[in-house]
């Protein structure tokens, strides 16, 4: 199980300069605040980005974001420098989100900013696909927490099925069963969006 | 749907996340239902639709915004250190054990027994008919009938059963047989007694339940 769980692991994205990334990680959980300011600028966009996809709302994003660099500041020295960080760091966000999410239930209107979400490649956005982005948000925060963050993670951010489960702490066959019970509702939604 | 296949195996397939002889069995099936073909293709559609999400991403304001309240709350020492938590956990569980330790101290502590001994027993109590209208409250405790019989009294086993003979006019308390052979170094409780009032109807036997000091129970 260990070496299942080491091989998972050590499968995923590892960041360039693995080494040196060691050693700013040493430099962080001895103190030094420059270390950790390069750590957060190497990750703020993932955590801020998945932060607002799993809680639908700017602000809480923002939040729930300090808190996980807060937290990853705090915890820094029980990590295991043997695994990639990024994982570790995107499990403390699913959890952040979790408990904001329990704290501030989500507001059926609470939508993402369009203001502030820019299409970076998709010049040629139009009223269309900003109509389309709204139902997809609307569908994905009618979701369960548990079902929205396993789509999250598995279709926007990218990580295989395997390594949801070990994010998310379930079986691969409990988040199989979420994510195509995601994938039904969001269909749902989309077919409705486009009647 | 009404297929041997579900719309989740469906929802997985189009991701590819089956493997095997189960994503070769359902790709055939979708191959020649025509149901199931079309549901394919509208999750295929909702999912192409759903990815368009990828391409949505934060501002250089708000992640600027987010790394100065980050670096703020470091540099300004809001950041609690990790052992502030097992500090009030280690204080908690100090003591809990504390009490704990006293509780089991205290209940496990030698309790001092009475032993009540027979120093002079009386003959068989007799029952003298009590007339009506007299107020009796003359007490007492002699040994029970079990004892009597072996001819002795057990002295560890205390008194329970209470005859007591009544006389006309007699309302003083008599303390008869029985005596301690030591005392207690606390006050002892209030001991039960069972005063048995015997009337001139020998059909009517009344019992009255008092403690030492004389109070009803």
């Amino acid at each position: 199980m260990e070496l299942h769980a080491t091989a998972l692991w050590m499968s995923t994205i590892q960041p360039e300069g693995e080494a040196e990334f060691a050693v700013l990680l040493q430099r962080a959980i001895a103190g030094e605040v420059p270390a950790f300011e390069q750590i957060v600028m190497r990750y703020e966009r993932r955590v801020l980005t998945l932060a607002w996809r799993l809680l639908g709302s700017r602000d809480d994003a923002q939040d729930a974001s300090q808190e996980v660099f807060i937290r990853a500041f705090r915890y820094l020295h029980r990590f295991d420098g043997r695994r990639p960080f990024e994982p570790w760091l995107v499990r403390m966000t699913v959890n952040v989100c979790r408990d904001f999410g329990r704290k501030r239930r989500q507001q059926p209107d609470a939508l993402p900013d369009p203001e502030a979400l820019r299409a970076a490649s998709d010049p040629h956005a139009d009223l269309h696909s900003e109509e389309q982005k709204q139902v997809l948000y609307q569908a994905l925060g009618a979701l369960p927490d548990k079902e929205r963050a396993a789509i999250v993670l598995r279709d926007i951010e990218g990580f295989s099925t395997a390594e949801v489960a070990e994010i998310l702490g379930s079986s691969e066959a409990t988040v199989r069963s979420q994510i195509s019970n995601a994938r039904l509702k969001i269909r749902k939604a989309v077919m409705r969006g486009q009647r | 749907m009404k297929c041997m296949y579900s719309e989740n195996d469906l929802a997985l397939y189009v991701e590819g996340d089956l493997a095997g002889s189960r994503l070769r069995e359902i790709e055939a099936h979708v191959a020649t239902c025509a149901v199931c073909h079309e549901l394919a293709a509208e999750l295929r559609e909702s999912q192409a639709v759903f990815k368009t999400l990828r391409q949505d991403t934060v501002s250089a304001a708000a992640l600027a915004s987010l790394r100065n309240r980050v670096l703020a709350d470091v540099v300004g020492g809001n950041v609690k250190a990790p052992w502030g938590r097992w500090v009030y956990a280690v204080a908690g569980s100090v003591f809990v054990a504390v009490i704990g330790v006293g509780l089991a101290w205290y209940l496990s502590r030698p309790v001092p027994v009475q032993h009540i001994v027979e120093s002079n027993p009386l003959p068989p109590s007799a029952s003298v008919p009590l007339k009506r209208g007299t107020v009796a409250s003359a007490t007492t405790s002699t040994v029970s009938k079990s004892n009597k019989k072996a001819g002795g009294h057990d002295p560890n086993t205390a008194t329970t059963s209470i005859n007591v003979p009544l006389t006309e006019g007699d309302g003083r308390r008599r303390r008869q047989g029985v005596a301690l052979d030591e005392i207690p170094a606390e006050p002892p409780k209030p001991k039960q007694l069972v005063v048995k009032l015997l009337t001139d109807d020998p059909n009517i036997v009344i019992y009255w339940l008092v403690d030492q000091t004389g109070g009803s129970l």
